[in-house]
């Protein structure tokens, strides 16, 4: 397509305003990317001067670490477990803030601010709430059940901590799903009320079928989020105990800062971005995201 | 209509020159910086006055003390790799190894050499040797802090016991006799001793049984039979309910229980003392040495000053880690019994041989030894997690060692002996 | 007995907005029952009622003798068509309309049998497995209409479902639902607010103004004879002609208005109804379709003559309509109709008739038709 002068100029001005930007953009996000990628072949202690090239001894090394392996299992059960049961509290919650009920405003904002305030504000309260002494045990002592310390069982930390997640994310998610609820037409209730479906039904038969462009966008953000989950790993059980709770991100964090070899982390962060790339694009073949 | 564009291409490239140039300019001053963690308030507000003796003595000195928060080593890691590292900073004993076989520490031996009256030998051996390496001297320790055994003195009395545990059957049972239900519901109220599933605590215990993390021949000592032997003894304490852990009574750490009287002993150092006398000043305590296995052993952590390889002040960083480990700057620093002096002329000179508490420190500097492998990070870690195996998931200990002796022999720091 | 019986059904919204101010009306079996009015009239919400989507304020509803106020519409045995289609849009047309049958835990054949059935019907039995987004709007309605007819309902309502098609297709639909409705002797009730769609299709006709109903009756008797002016001036099309005057008596009664004046024959039996208004202002209705030029034509009944002057004339093709004003009053249009053979010409005079028994009479205040 032959550009008039004007336009080529007018193109000109538009790149010199996206220049920078994209420059910014370029350094501090596609640059750090390859790097990554291109340091995973060496052994790159940031500390040693010497930085030698392995080629693919990183990766080997890796499926032969037991931590890794562990973070690997530890990963797909906390995604396994949070994805589902977020989206479908978002759903639930969603659909019950859309009903006329008094005081909706105010659930919302309840349900909703979790989802804004800062996970690390989030997860040392939580910490305090998860303690032997905290504030789930006494609610399971009114209850006659004995709690331990959640995060320091090696059997119930990692399902502690995918707890505060999915109650943290789904009013994240809720947004977007009474967004989607809203453009369901009233009438297609009416109908279905008509022809008899209850409440349930409406439900299932309605609202889940004409939400699922929203809830394909809310699984793959849960899938991408759930993946790198790290902040509530780190301020709450530092991977532990017994590396119940070391998720791939904490694994990389921990070889890349604490122990030296960022070459080796590296290696471990590429591995988790394929591991995203595979989820998401198995997700766009076998999920629908049109609802009809 | 060019004109116009022309205008707005000069405006766009000088809104974003100026911004790319307020960016980049650099946030460090061409001063003279020096970091230390940050453990307590009153830590840093002892060393910011031990410093400020300094500026008094030496005003025309200028530097800038940069305490670094939070994740101190992977904020030092960091620096270091990019070469923003401040010209003088604190190094832990039990770190000291892997930075001293990366090469990145500046040797100290010819700023010792030419400076008169330092005196290297009025500190204690085993203070140097935890940051010599292949001969040389990368760091200077500034102080010291033993393991020793705190004990309620309340308690004790409460229970008869006029006298104190000065061997393991002693403690053992001495532990039993603390370890009450006091209000009869079926749960303990009181124990009598204290654990942590970290390695520090284990050692001591393990010293005294004549066992080595590392053996001198550089071997891995964990699934020798004095070292197993140790831990199932420390393990065994909270396995037959005689002992507690922090997280068990929802406190944040040993001292925290040893402060409300949950515990009638624990194992710490130097540091509970400012931590009681702030939360807990009315509790009754005493300090003694810990009690002895087949020999006398305690781990002692320690601190010192270290350089980067080839900082820019050279000379004027060694002027002030002269001060500080001198005997004027070690006085002012340890008088306050926050930590022990590493120079035996200041623990003289100061009466640390007979104070009431702090005599305990100095006699078991004579049997202390800092925990120091020649193994990454990552080996800490592995042992760490094996010990959380043993105390949270009863994993038996020596299959806990024998499983991760394999992981650990890979992480071995190279260049070490 | 499918009928529906409205009794003094009142809605309210809020504290103090009257949607439904106490409508009574009486549906028997199989009629084609048209509800219609002007928009904000209430008869969407008066249909929802019946549906059970509205909540009833107070009144009482029965369908088929039952009152069926507290009953929820699955249990009403009503199928609703709605105007915007209400189509599931991510099911096929067989599962549209196969889902209320679903629901109902119909056996597998059953279903198959009564969808396929209605399919025929409607002509859509070559789109039994297409989705609503794949079909014209025509196509969807008749969609909508089959799910309704599956339902083998005692009523069905139809909320205004033609207005979101052409003009050609609305007609052609009409036709099909009184096809319908003759070929399934169901009771129909139908919204509309298109007079014209009320008149071809109802068999009875309510009109809604303002929440109150106007009137109740056949399309001819409201044609002839309106309640009131509202009915009167709704129905028709183009719309009855209004003109203010009084009645007054010299030897007989007579109409007078500016320049306008006849007398109204004693025979018509009018002066009962009329005396009270002598010397009072009252209005006088006449539709465009029963004025005709005196020279032209002529009739064998009694006229009262009037004297207009043309203003417009608009050809529609086989009839005319006249726009004229009277003399002395330019500022009020009124129209008469005619074939087109004749043209007309601006301000031409014409002397008009109209046909004795075509006078209406309305209460200037109460807009109730006295005669």
């Amino acid at each position: 397509m032959k550009l008039s002068s004007k336009q080529k100029q007018q193109a000109r001005t538009a790149y010199l305003f996206i220049a920078f930007p994209l420059v910014i953009f370029g350094v501090f996000t596609f640059f750090p990317i390859l790097f990554a990628f291109f340091i995973s072949f060496f052994d790159w202690n940031l500390l040693i001067h010497d930085k030698p090239f392995v080629g693919l001894a990183n990766y080997f090394e890796l499926f032969q670490d037991r931590v890794f392996l562990i973070s690997i299992k530890n990963t797909i059960v906390y995604t396994i477990g949070v994805v589902p049961i977020q989206t479908l509290l978002a759903l639930v919650l969603a659909f019950i803030m859309n009903q006329k009920l008094k005081g909706r405003a105010f659930f919302r904002l309840a349900f909703y601010l979790p989802a804004v305030t800062s996970s690390v504000v989030t997860s040392i309260i939580f910490v305090w709430i998860y303690s032997k002494p905290g504030l789930l045990n006494y609610l399971l002592s009114l209850i006659g059940i004995e709690g331990t310390d959640w995060l320091t069982n090696p059997g119930t930390a990692l399902f502690a901590i995918m707890a505060l997640n999915i109650w943290t994310t789904s009013g994240y998610f809720m947004i977007s799903f009474l967004a989607g609820l809203q453009s369901i037409p009233q009438s297609l209730y009416e109908a279905a009320k008509i022809d008899g479906a209850n409440a349930w039904q409406q439900f299932w038969k309605i609202t889940v079928p004409m939400v699922r462009p929203v809830t394909y966008f809310v699984i793959v953000l849960g899938l991408i989020g759930c993946f790198q989950v790290f902040d509530q790993i780190y301020v709450m059980s530092a991977g532990g105990p017994v590396n119940s709770t070391t998720t791939m991100s904490y694994f990389t964090y921990n070889n890349s800062f604490k122990f030296f070899r960022l070459g080796y982390g590296a290696a471990s962060a590429i591995i988790l971005a394929f591991i995203i790339f595979g989820a998401t694009w198995l997700q766009k073949k076998y999920l629908p995201s049109e609802a009809y | 209509m060019l004109r116009k564009q022309s205008i707005w291409v000069i405006l766009t490239t000088t809104f974003w020159g100026t911004i790319i140039l307020f960016g980049c300019s650099s946030p460090q001053s061409n001063l003279l910086r020096l970091s230390s963690w940050v453990s307590s308030p009153s830590e840093t507000e002892l060393f910011k006055a031990t410093l400020d003796d300094f500026r008094r003595q030496k005003p025309d000195l200028a530097f800038k003390y940069e305490p670094i928060p939070g994740n101190y080593s992977e904020k030092l890691q960091l620096m270091l790799g990019t070469r923003t590292a401040p010209d003088i900073f604190f190094l832990k004993g039990m770190t000291a190894p892997s930075y001293m076989s990366f090469g990145i520490l500046n040797p100290l031996d010819d700023l010792i050499s030419q400076s008169p009256n330092f005196d290297l030998d009025d500190f204690y051996p085993f203070a140097l040797e935890a940051f010599q390496y292949e001969g040389k001297q990368y760091g200077l320790p500034k102080d010291f802090n033993p393991y020793v055994l705190f004990y309620n003195k309340k308690l004790f009395r409460d229970q008869g016991i006029d006298s104190f545990p000065s061997n393991w059957q002693e403690l053992e049972m001495m532990s039993r006799q603390l370890t009450l239900d006091q209000d009869q519901d079926g749960k303990t109220d009181q124990y009598g001793f204290i654990v942590e599933p970290s390695i520090e605590m284990v050692m001591p215990f393990v010293y005294q049984n004549g066992g080595n993390f590392q053996n001198p021949d550089g071997s891995l000592g964990i699934t020798d039979e004095p070292f197993i032997e140790a831990l199932k003894f420390y393990h065994g304490l909270y396995k037959n309910g005689i002992a507690t852990m922090a997280q068990d009574q929802g406190v944040a750490w040993n001292g925290d229980a040893f402060g409300r009287g949950i515990c009638a002993m624990a194992i710490s150092s130097g540091w509970l003392i400012p931590f009681l006398k702030d939360n807990y000043p009315d509790l009754e305590y005493g300090i003694l040495p810990l009690p002895m296995g087949k020999q006398k052993a305690t781990v002692a952590f320690t601190t010192a000053y270290s350089m980067p390889k080839a900082t820019k002040y050279e000379n004027e960083a060694w002027e002030i880690v002269n001060y500080l480990v001198g005997k004027d700057g070690m006085e002012s620093w340890t008088k306050t019994g926050i930590a022990m002096p590493t120079r035996k002329s200041v623990a003289k000179a100061n009466g640390f041989h007979d104070h009431p508490t702090f005599k305990v420190f100095m006699e078991s500097a004579e049997f202390a030894r800092p925990f120091q492998v020649q193994y990454s990070e990552r080996g800490f870690e592995e042992v760490v997690v094996a010990l959380q195996a043993i105390f949270y998931t009863e994993k038996e200990p020596r299959k806990a060692m024998e499983d991760i002796e394999a992981q650990i022999k890979k992480y071995r720091l190279v260049g070490s002996k | 007995m499918a009928n529906v019986k409205l009794k003094q059904l009142k809605k309210v919204y809020g504290k103090d907005v009257i949607a439904i101010k106490g409508a009574d009306v009486s549906i028997k079996d199989k009629e084609f029952v048209v509800l219609v009015g002007p928009s904000g009239c209430g008869k969407s919400t008066l249909l929802r009622m019946i549906a059970g989507l509205e909540e009833i304020s107070e009144g009482e509803l029965f369908i088929d003798e039952e009152k069926v106020n507290d009953l929820s519409p699955k249990d009403r045995d009503i199928a609703m068509v709605f105007q915007n289609y209400a189509l599931y849009p991510h099911m096929t047309v067989f599962d549209n309309m196969a889902f209320g049958l679903k629901l109902r835990k119909h056996k597998k054949e059953d279903i198959k049998r009564r969808v396929e059935e209605a399919a025929e019907i409607l002509g859509l039995s070559e789109y039994l497995q297409r989705k609503p987004k794949e079909m014209s709007g025509g196509q969807r309605q008749r969609v909508a209409i089959g799910r309704a007819l599956v339902r083998q309902p005692k009523v069905f309502l139809f909320d205004e479902p033609l207005s979101n098609l052409d003009a050609k297709l609305r007609v052609q639909m009409r036709i099909e639902i009184k096809r319908l409705h003759k070929q399934l002797e169901a009771t129909m009730i139908y919204v509309t607010h298109d007079q014209i769609e009320a008149m071809t299709m109802g068999d009875k006709i309510v009109v809604l103004k303002d929440g109150y109903v106007q009137q109740v009756d056949s399309p001819m008797n409201l044609f002839n004879n309106p309640a009131n002016k509202f009915v009167a001036g709704f129905i028709g099309s183009p719309a009855m002609n209004f003109l203010e005057g009084r009645i007054e008596k010299s030897n007989e009664l007579e109409f007078v208005s500016g320049l306008v004046r006849f007398g109204i024959p004693e025979k018509l039996g009018l002066h009962e109804k009329l005396k009270p208004y002598i010397g009072k202002s009252l209005i006088f209705g006449f539709r465009p379709e029963y004025l005709y030029d005196k020279e032209k034509e002529n009739s064998k009944e009694l006229s009262v003559d009037m004297d207009i002057i043309l203003d417009v004339t608009e050809p529609v093709g086989s009839e005319s309509f006249n726009y004229f004003h009277f003399e002395g009053q330019e500022d009020k249009t009124f129209c008469f109709r005619s074939d087109s053979v004749y043209q007309y010409q601006g301000n031409e005079k014409i002397k008009v008739g109209l046909d004795i028994n075509r006078l209406r009479f309305f209460d200037k205040k109460t807009e109730i038709r006295i005669a």
